[in-house]
C-alpha cells in the first residue's frame, strides 16, 4: 500500500488513478508495467488511445466519479470514444430529459402529498350483488338415441329445420338491433380537480387516449378525448392535436380557433402555424395561409408539410395576382 | 413496417439488488417512485418504496407484514390518496395507506388460498363508475370488491357447483366507458379465458386457449372494450379483437408464438396503456429472459360485414418491436410508468429490480 501511495504522489496523474482502478490494484508487477505504459500526459494518452474497449473502460471510470471528477478528461474521453467506437453503449444518451421529468413530477407529487385526502368518494353507488346467470348451453335438448324408433317416428325433419331457421333469424335480428341502439352518453365531467397535479394527470391521460384513437382513425372519439383533455387543462399539445383532428373532420373554423389559442400560449409554434395555414387554405383565405406557411418554413426549413403547403398556396395567390393584373393591362 | 432507424431500444437504466423474493412492482401514480412487494426468507411479507433520483434509485421506506405479498395495484385509488391494494399468500386482500401502514384501511379474508392476481379500476386513470378491485385466487374464485362495503364482495364468480375450481392466474377490468358498463376478464390454469359482464351478471364470452393463461390485459380500461391480450404458457400471445362479436364467427384473434424458446415455465404480461405490450418469458432449465414488445397493426378495415350484413372483426397482426435480455434470471413482474412514456420497472428471480428505458416508442 505504501508503494502505491508513493507512486501516486510521484506521478500525480489522473490517468494513473484511472488505470489503478481499472486493474483492481491486485498485481504489483502488472501495476508497475501499466504505470510505465501510461507515463504520458493524461489528455495526451486519451487522445492517442487506439483501443476502443480500453477507451470505454476509461470513460466509464471517469463517469463513475470514483476516482474524482475531471470534466476536461471526461470531455476528451467522450470525444475520443466517439471517434473510436461511435456505437459504444456508454455513448447512448438513454433518456436525456429524465432528470427534468423527475423534478417536474416530484413537484406534482409534493402537491398531492400536502393535499392528501383519505376519503374514497364516488358518484356511483356500491354495486348490488347479483347471482351469476347460468351459461347458455347450446344443445340442451336431449338427443334421440339411434335405436329409439318410436321417437324417430314422431320426428319431422321439416319442422325441425324450420325451427332452426327461425332461431337463427332471431339471433341475427338481435345482433342488428343491438347495432341500432344508440350508445349511452358518457356522464363524466372533467373540470373539477382540486389540485393542479390531478388536472395535469387527467389531461395527459386523455390526450394519450386521444392520440391512440387518432392513430386508429377514429377521429370523432379522438375529438372527444382531446376536448376532455383541454377542459381539464389546456396546453399547447392537446390544442394542437385537437386542431389537426378538426382538420381531419373538415371543421376548419374550429381548427383555426384552436391554432390561435396555441399561438396565444406559444407565439412561434411551428405546428400551429402549419395547421393554421392548412385551415386557411381550405377556407380559401390564401394570402393569410401563405403568411402562416412561410413563417413555418422560416422557423423550420426542413418542415416538408409546411413547404408543400407554401408552394400550393403560393400558386393560388399567383393565380389571383395574374388575374387582377390582366384586368389592368386590358386598358391599353 | 418498423423503420430500422426508429427501432426502439430497451436499456437498463439502474439495477438494484434486494434481499427478498420480489413478486410485484408498481409505479406510484403521478410520482417518480415505485413500490416493490414480496416476501422474505423468514416468511414475512414486505413492501418497499423506492424513488428514482438523478443517479439511480433510493429507498424511501418499507414495512413488513405476516404473509408474503403476491400482487399489488394502485388502480382503484384516487390520486389524492394513492392507497395500495395488495393480495397475499393467505388469500387476504388489504388496502394500505403507504404513510400510515400500521393497520390496513380495508381487509378481507374471503379467499381461501393465495391471491394470484389483482386489478383495480376507476381510480386515477378513469373517471367513471365506482372504484372497484378484482382478485383472482388459487381457490378458483374471482371476486370484485368495493372498499366502501365491508366484508362481502360486490360480485363473485365461482366454479359451477360440484366441480373443483381451476386456479385463477390472471384478472383484468375493461369496458369501463360509462357508469354502468364494466367487464372482468379472468384467465385460468387450464387455458380458459372468461369475460364476465358485471352490468348484466352474465358470462359474455369464454374461450379455451389450451395453455395456462398467465397474463390478461385490455389495451385500455376506460374505453369500450377493444383488444384483449392474453399470454399463456409455452410462450404464446393471443390478441383478441373484442370490439366486434359475430354470433357464429365469434371473436377474431391473432396469435404469435416465439420460436426461439420452447420449454417455457411461466410468463407475465404488462401493457403500456395503448398498443404496446411487454411480456417476459422464461425457461426452466436455463433461466433466460427476453423483453418483448408486440405492436398491433390494425388492418385497413377493422370491421367487415358478412353476407347477412352482420359485422365481424378482422384481427390485425402483431409485430415484434424489440427483444432484449435484461437479466440472467427470469423476470417476475413488470410495470410501465403511466406518467413517462418508455419508463418501466421490472423485478426478476435474481432478487433485483431494474429500471428500464425504452426509447422511440412514440413512433409506434
Amino acid at each position: 500500500m505504501m508503494g502505491m501511495a508513493e507512486n501516486c504522489k510521484k506521478l500525480n496523474s489522473d490517468v494513473y488513478k484511472i488505470v489503478a482502478h481499472m486493474f483492481g490494484r491486485k498485481d504489483q508487477l502488472f501495476y508497475r508495467n501499466t504505470i510505465s505504459r501510461y507515463r504520458i500526459s493524461e489528455i495526451d494518452y486519451i487522445q492517442h488511445c487506439k483501443d476502443g474497449k480500453e477507451m470505454e473502460k476509461i470513460y466509464h471510470v471517469l463517469l463513475s466519479g470514483e476516482e474524482g471528477v475531471y470534466p476536461h478528461l471526461i470531455e476528451a474521453a467522450e470525444e475520443r470514444l466517439r471517434q473510436l467506437k461511435p456505437k459504444s453503449k456508454w455513448l447512448r444518451k438513454t433518456c436525456p430529459d429524465l432528470e427534468g421529468w423527475v423534478t417536474n413530477i416530484s413537484r406534482h407529487n409534493k402537491e398531492l402529498e400536502t393535499r392528501k385526502n383519505d376519503e374514497t368518494r364516488s358518484d356511483t353507488a356500491v354495486r348490488i350483488p347479483k347471482k351469476l346467470e347460468d351459461v347458455p348451453v347450446r344443445n340442451r335438448e336431449k338427443r334421440i338415441s339411434s335405436i329409439n324408433y318410436s321417437a324417430w317416428d314422431k320426428y319431422d325433419p321439416d319442422t325441425e329445420i324450420l325451427k332452426m331457421e327461425l332461431a337463427e333469424e332471431k339471433e341475427k335480428m338481435g345482433v342488428i338491433e343491438k347495432q341500432k341502439r344508440p350508445k349511452p352518453k358518457k356522464s363524466v365531467s372533467f373540470n373539477k380537480y382540486p389540485t393542479e397535479a390531478e388536472a395535469v394527470y387527467a389531461s395527459n391521460r386523455e390526450k394519450e387516449k386521444g392520440n391512440e384513437f387518432f392513430k386508429a382513425g377514429d377521429y370523432d372519439e379522438a375529438l372527444q378525448c382531446y376536448t376532455n383533455s383541454i377542459s381539464s387543462k389546456p396546453c399547447v399539445n392537446n390544442l394542437n392535436n385537437r386542431a389537426v383532428t378538426y382538420l381531419k373532420l373538415k371543421q376548419y373554423e374550429l381548427a383555426l380557433e384552436d391554432c390561435d389559442r396555441v399561438l396565444t400560449i406559444e407565439r412561434d409554434n411551428v405546428k400551429a402555424y402549419t395547421r393554421k395555414g392548412e385551415a386557411l387554405e381550405k377556407l380559401e383565405r390564401y394570402q393569410e395561409a401563405l403568411d402562416c406557411a412561410e413563417f413555418a418554413v422560416q422557423k423550420d426549413p426542413n418542415n416538408g408539410v409546411a413547404q408543400e403547403l407554401a408552394e400550393r398556396v403560393r400558386k393560388r395567390c399567383e393565380n389571383k395576382l395574374t388575374n387582377t393584373r390582366m384586368k389592368i393591362i386590358e386598358i391599353e | 413496417m418498423v423503420d430500422l432507424l426508429q427501432k426502439p431500444q430497451i436499456i437498463c437504466h439502474t439495477q438494484k439488488s434486494l434481499d427478498y423474493a420480489i413478486h410485484d412492482v408498481k409505479w406510484i401514480p403521478c410520482s417518480a417512485k415505485f413500490i416493490a412487494v414480496g416476501g422474505k426468507s423468514n416468511g414475512a411479507g414486505i413492501v418497499e418504496i423506492y424513488a428514482l433520483t438523478g443517479e439511480g434509485v433510493e429507498k424511501r421506506g418499507e414495512f413488513c407484514k405476516k404473509e408474503h405479498f403476491k400482487c399489488a395495484t394502485f388502480d382503484a385509488s384516487s390520486l389524492r390518496n394513492r392507497h395500495l391494494a395488495t393480495g397475499d399468500f393467505a388469500g387476504r386482500l388489504q388496502v394500505w395507506d403507504l404513510e400510515d401502514n400500521l393497520v390496513p384501511i380495508y381487509k378481507t379474508t374471503e379467499h381461501k388460498a393465495v391471491i394470484n392476481a389483482i386489478d383495480g379500476v376507476s381510480g386515477a386513470m378513469s373517471g367513471c363508475g365506482a372504484p372497484e378491485i378484482v382478485t383472482g385466487s388459487r381457490d378458483g374464485s374471482v371476486m370484485v370488491w368495493d372498499i366502501r362495503q365491508k366484508d362481502t364482495p360486490v360480485a363473485k364468480f365461482l366454479a359451477t357447483e360440484g366441480t373443483t375450481g381451476r386456479d385463477c392466474w390472471a384478472v383484468a377490468f375493461g369496458n369501463t366507458y360509462n357508469n354502468e358498463e364494466r367487464v372482468v376478464a379472468a384467465g385460468y390454469d387450464n387455458g380458459d379465458i372468461k369475460i364476465f359482464d358485471l352490468n348484466t351478471m352474465k358470462v359474455r364470452w369464454s374461450k379455451c386457449v389450451k395453455n395456462g393463461v398467465v397474463g390478461l390485459q385490455f389495451d385500455r380500461k376506460n374505453i369500450p372494450m377493444n383488444k384483449l391480450v392474453a399470454t399463456t404458457l409455452e410462450s404464446k400471445i393471443h390478441c383478441f379483437d373484442v370490439k366486434t362479436y359475430h354470433p357464429k364467427k365469434g371473436i377474431s384473434v391473432c396469435n404469435r408464438k416465439s420460436t426461439q424458446f420452447d420449454n417455457l415455465d411461466g410468463q407475465t404480461l404488462a401493457p403500456k396503456p395503448g398498443d404496446i405490450y411487454d411480456d417476459r418469458r422464461f425457461r426452466n432449465s436455463v433461466p433466460l429472459e427476453i423483453c418483448y414488445d408486440g405492436l398491433i397493426n390494425y388492418p385497413i378495415r377493422r370491421v367487415e360485414k358478412d353476407a347477412d350484413e352482420i359485422p365481424y372483426g378482422v384481427a390485425g397482426e402483431l409485430t415484434m418491436l424489440q427483444n432484449t435480455v435484461v437479466s440472467e434470471q427470469p423476470v417476475t413482474s413488470f410495470d410501465w410508468c403511466a406518467d413517462k412514456m418508455g419508463l418501466s420497472v421490472c423485478s426478476s428471480y435474481d432478487q433485483s429490480i431494474r429500471v428500464l428505458i425504452t426509447t422511440k416508442l412514440k413512433y409506434h
